[in-house]
């Protein structure tokens, strides 16, 4: 061939190899940059068609298609590719808003670089990633980056340096966003262990309040995993005793793979509040789901539908009075019982809460000047429910709510909280550094 | 073995070759450059053993790289069987090229190596396993076959590439410094190839700096120097003197070699000084020199028309080439003796090639 | 085709004969066997520790391959003038630099293999239900391409510059086509116009090694279409090689030597 021609060929290969790269990049973006929800095989057409609408609504055209999950079985996958402009987007809009469909094995939010977004870049604490974060932008080693920060950061644990922890997990899970123990322990130490370092209640508070934030955080990168679902309810339950939000969470996590006890967790927390038919449900779902071997559902069942069931129905139907004496009636027959056989008495938290609820329901249906008075009583229950048990959170969250709308405060003992602070909390400490009290007036200079 | 008379047909031709090396540089700013090959016109015939001699940097490599189509012609023609070597890559199925001190692949063994030549030409490998085993056999290199080439001396270097130029029994053969670093049976041995390939009716293409076995060897000469023709021509032309003739004798007296010094150039012919040779014009020196002999009864050894070795030959033509032009010298930063002295250079005698 | 074929079989035999070849696999086995070893120390999902570093080593082997072998290569042989001995043959120098990448995509190919095993086991060691899914196979193919993609860039660049030359720039091509979304993103912000559009010509000129990651997938368990490597990644690779040994061609048709 003539050399000419055949360097004016080359010229053209190379102009159309350059204008081909753009089409082709276009669809691999596409591809990378599909949202993909893969179903659990046994999903049922109902939980695609809520994963189709969930699509919908956040203004998608998902299409449904076959495909393998991550163990190899055939199931179904939603996919809808994602409006270029809305790449950045992705998780705060998108996989929130998705992941808690049913049955949902996987979502992800396309297959995405290895890198950091550089926006994030700027809030990471230089001083404590330096060259690791660095290295990892270029792609490289992210995952191990992750977990040398992260042993770093409990050795900044064990050395007093607590205060570290969430700039360094925050580091620690911009490289690794399914680094499912980071996002659980960090939440641990701000709700638990630094918590009851505070210096006040508020301080207390606020510092579970980071804990459960942050957790929340990574629920869209991590959100058909157990983990994250059950640290944040377990901390709505035992930290804060919000056993609403607990059962909430709760619920989510047995969407996915999940130990054993998780269904009883949801029992117990709607037991608490008290709302025994949920209770009774859940301890049902448990049986029914794990059989024999889950001797305590059964105990639950039986001492639950003894001590407060009827009073439950009543309470239900609007017979607060009623309610009242039959819950009066099956805890003393309880109680006797316990003690004819020999047996420790029951725990009174559940009868507490559900006379204080009783209680409030009533002075709630109440109108006019009866209706405050009714609210003392279910003050004066939930205060004898709160100093019946000392660690009983929601009785004291109850006595500070009613105190606060009524202005009752003065009938609340100094140091009353329910973060689980000591009631002498501000014993030790300089006035000006009591978070509740106002700091003490400086002394006037003598003339 | 009789050799065969080289054939008329050219199989090599270059016309007004030019060739100008530039750096990017000097492209741009539209310099000079260097000169490598100013117009070169040399025909090659079929079957010949054909040389090109030249001091270094005189355009030998030049010339060589643009008939292997290695480099591109600043200006002028070059043409290997009537093609351009340059854009016609199928014209090299048909030649064959020892490199001066050849490199290779050093982790291939021989086979590997030559089987791998035989790729690039495109010969059938069953084809190339017979000639390769062989070249191997006929170069002695079969014991050493299946070693790796880095483990090879510079003689079997050597005969390795020898091979690799055989493979494809090719029409021409190019040659660069074909004995250098050989013993004197290599050398012998190489010769003896040379002299093989040309009864064969190959054309060999030969550059090197041994006069004397270019002497042995080859039909017609090409001189160079600075890129320039100086010597263009059968061996007999170049070396022979036209009109005259040497007269040799022996157990001459004194007064014979007087008279002999005062017809021509006289000269001992051997160490000992007991035998003399005088170099006559043609015609009556020659009859009184011989008369001279005869009358004084010494030994008449031979009378011959006179011829020259190659080496005086060179020897002249570059110093002529260098006085004509010194500051050329002072160009290439040379300083030669002959450029700081600017002789003026002899006429050039009758029959000579002018430049 | 024959010459191809018989030049890119010399530079295989050539390459994989070496001792640096061999140092290099040693190490890249040596990257596979840390990470197992290191995975012990950290925290849960060992096998995702496994399948980071490992797979980052496997794409740092590569990189050290395409830069030792596509940038070396050429110039060595020029330099040495093997390449008369080839180029005097009828051989064009599109056929040369053609074997020469298939050689050395033959030998990148053969130890990415070696490794790929051992790391094919460590995954299947670690993984808890030891189920070794398309996408690892598919990430070790996508590294591979984008390995090729370099080979040839380094090609490119040798002929036309030194080794030296070739081994920085190439690694540059690496980090920029790494982190092509930041250069786009650098493209787009910032006051100067110069500066974004010599970020905006970067993001487009050099390839979007992006496109052959697929680390995420793997570490998510996000399962990956075959079709989508066969086609659009597979296109993506052409079409790059092709243009860079077109430009490769375009500039050693007018080297001498």
């Amino acid at each position: 061939m003539n050399s000419s021609v055949t360097k004016r060929l080359a010229w053209v290969l190379v102009v159309a190899a350059v204008a081909l790269q753009f089409p082709l990049q276009e669809s691999i973006d596409r591809y990378r940059n599909t949202i993909r929800v893969i179903m659990y095989p046994d999903a049922r057409d109902t939980d695609i068609a809520q994963a189709q609408a969930r699509f919908t609504e956040l203004g998608l055209q998902p299409k449904v298609v076959s495909a393998r999950g991550a163990d190899g079985r055939p199931t179904k996958a939603v996919l809808a590719p994602l409006p270029r402009a809305e790449w950045s987007a992705t998780h705060e809009k998108y996989i929130r808003g998705l992941h808690s469909v049913p049955r949902v094995n996987q979502v992800v939010a396309g297959i995405n670089e290895q890198g950091i977004p550089l926006d994030q870049v700027q809030q990471l604490n230089i001083q404590d990633v330096g060259i690791i974060v660095m290295a990892a932008l270029i792609g490289g080693f992210r995952k191990s980056a992750a977990n040398v920060l992260w042993l770093q950061n409990e050795e900044n644990w064990h050395s007093g340096k607590g205060y570290r922890t969430i700039p360094l997990a925050r580091a620690v899970t911009m490289l690794d966003p399914n680094f499912v123990d980071a996002w659980v322990l960090t939440c641990w130490h701000l709700a638990y262990n630094m918590s009851v370092e505070a210096k006040s209640p508020d301080e207390a508070a606020s510092l579970i309040a980071q804990g459960l934030k942050f957790a929340e955080e990574g629920i869209p990168w991590n959100s058909t995993t157990y983990e994250i679902y059950q640290e944040i309810g377990w901390t709505y339950y035992d930290k804060l005793q919000n056993y609403e939000r607990a059962a909430e969470y709760m619920k989510q996590a047995i969407e996915h793979r999940h130990p054993t006890y998780l269904e009883r967790m949801i029992a117990h927390s709607y037991e608490r509040l008290p709302e025994i038919d949920k209770a009774l449900k859940w301890y049902h779902v448990s049986q029914q789901k794990y059989g024999e071997a889950d001797q305590t559902a059964r105990g639950a069942i039986e001492t639950i539908t003894e001590r407060y069931l009827n009073a439950w129905q009543l309470f239900r139907r609007g017979d607060y009075d009623g309610a009242e004496r039959q819950l009066e009636s099956d805890w003393t027959a309880a109680c006797e019982r316990c003690s004819r056989a020999g047996r420790t008495l029951p725990s009174s938290t559940i009868y507490l809460h559900f006379r204080a609820r009783i209680a409030e329901a009533r002075a709630s249906a109440a109108k006019g000047g009866e209706r405050a008075k009714l609210y003392e009583q279910a003050f004066s229950a939930w205060m004898a429910a709160a100093k019946e048990n000392p660690s009983d959170r929601l009785a004291r969250r109850r006595v500070l709510t009613l105190a606060d709308n009524f202005g009752w405060k003065d009938r609340v003992p100094k140091g009353y909280n329910d973060v689980g602070l000591p009631e002498n909390w501000a014993k030790d400490l300089a006035p000006e550094q009591r978070g509740r009290s106002k700091p003490a007036p400086a002394p006037a200079k003598k003339s | 073995m009789a050799e065969a008379p080289p054939s008329r047909e050219v199989v090599i031709r270059t016309t007004d070759l030019c060739k100008t090396y530039r750096t990017g540089l000097e492209q741009m700013v539209g310099a000079a450059g260097v000169a490598a090959l100013s117009s070169l016109n040399m025909e090659v015939l079929r079957g010949e053993v054909f040389s090109m001699i030249g001091p270094n940097g005189s355009g030998k490599t030049t010339t060589l790289k643009l008939l292997m189509g290695l480099i591109f012609p600043s200006s002028g023609q070059v043409e290997v069987f009537g093609e351009n070597p340059r854009t016609n890559t199928e014209v090299k199925r048909r030649i064959g090229f020892m490199p001066d001190g050849p490199y290779f692949y050093g982790h291939l063994n021989g086979y590997e190596l030559l089987e791998f030549y035989g790729g690039l030409l495109g010969m059938e490998p069953a084809h190339t396993k017979r000639r390769v085993a062989e070249l191997l056999e006929r170069l002695e290199m079969t014991t050493r076959a299946r070693q790796r080439v880095r483990t090879y001396s510079k003689g079997m270097l050597q005969r390795v590439g020898l091979a690799h130029a055989l493979l494809n029994d090719p029409e021409i053969i190019f040659m660069d410094e074909p004995t250098s670093g050989l013993d004197p049976v290599g050398t012998r041995d190489m010769h003896t190839l040379v002299r093989q390939m040309k009864a064969e009716g190959k054309t060999v293409f030969l550059c090197s700096h041994f006069l004397t076995e270019i002497e042995d060897l080859c039909d017609r000469v090409i001189l160079l120097d600075r890129g320039r023709t100086l010597r263009y021509g059968t061996l007999d032309e170049l070396l022979a003197e036209p009109g005259m003739m040497r007269v040799t004798g022996s157990a001459l007296p004194a007064a014979a070699r007087e008279q002999l010094a005062r017809l021509g150039r006289l000269s001992a012919a051997d160490d000992a000084g007991e035998t003399v040779e005088v170099i006559v014009a043609d015609g009556a020196d020659v009859h009184a020199a011989l008369e001279c002999i005869r009358s004084h009864n010494g030994h008449l050894d031979g009378v011959a028309p006179m011829r020259r070795t190659l080496e005086e030959v060179f020897m002249e033509a570059v110093e002529r080439q260098q006085a004509d032009r010194p500051w050329e010298d002072a160009e290439r930063g040379l300083g030669s003796k002959i450029a700081a002295e600017a002789v003026h250079p002899e006429p050039v005698a009758a029959g000579e090639q002018e430049v | 085709m024959q010459a191809v074929l018989a030049i890119a079989k010399a530079t295989y035999r050539e390459s994989i004969r070496q001792r640096v070849l061999l140092v290099v696999l040693l190490l890249g086995l040596l990257l596979i066997g840390v990470s197992v070893a290191f995975s012990y120390l950290s925290t849960g999902e060992e096998f995702r520790f496994v399948v980071d570093f490992g797979l980052t080593g496997f794409i740092l082997i590569g990189l050290g391959l395409a830069v030792i072998l596509g940038g070396f290569m050429i110039p060595t042989e020029i330099d040495r003038r093997i390449v008369f001995t080839v180029l005097t043959k009828p051989v064009s120098r599109a056929q040369y630099l053609w074997g020469k990448l298939l050689g050395a995509a033959l030998t990148i190919l053969v130890v990415d293999v070696l490794m790929g095993v051992a790391f094919v086991a460590a995954y299947y060691w670690k993984q808890p239900q030891h189920n070794v899914p398309l996408a690892l196979y598919l990430a070790l193919v996508a590294v591979f391409l984008q390995t090729l993609i370099l080979l040839a860039t380094a090609v490119f660049l040798s002929t036309i510059s030194s080794s030296a030359f070739t081994v920085i720039a190439t690694g540059f091509v690496y980090i920029v086509g790494s982190v092509n979304k930041y250069v786009t993103q650098l493209s787009q912000r910032g006051d100067s116009v110069l500066l974004k559009t010599v970020f905006g010509v970067l993001a487009k000129v050099i390839p979007n090694f992006q496109n052959f990651d697929l680390r995420q997938a793997l570490l998510t368990s996000t399962p990956v279409d075959l079709g989508h490597l066969a086609g659009p990644v597979l296109g993506y690779t052409v079409v790059y090689v092709a243009m860079l040994m077109a430009l490769a061609w375009l500039l050693f048709n007018e080297r001498e030597f």
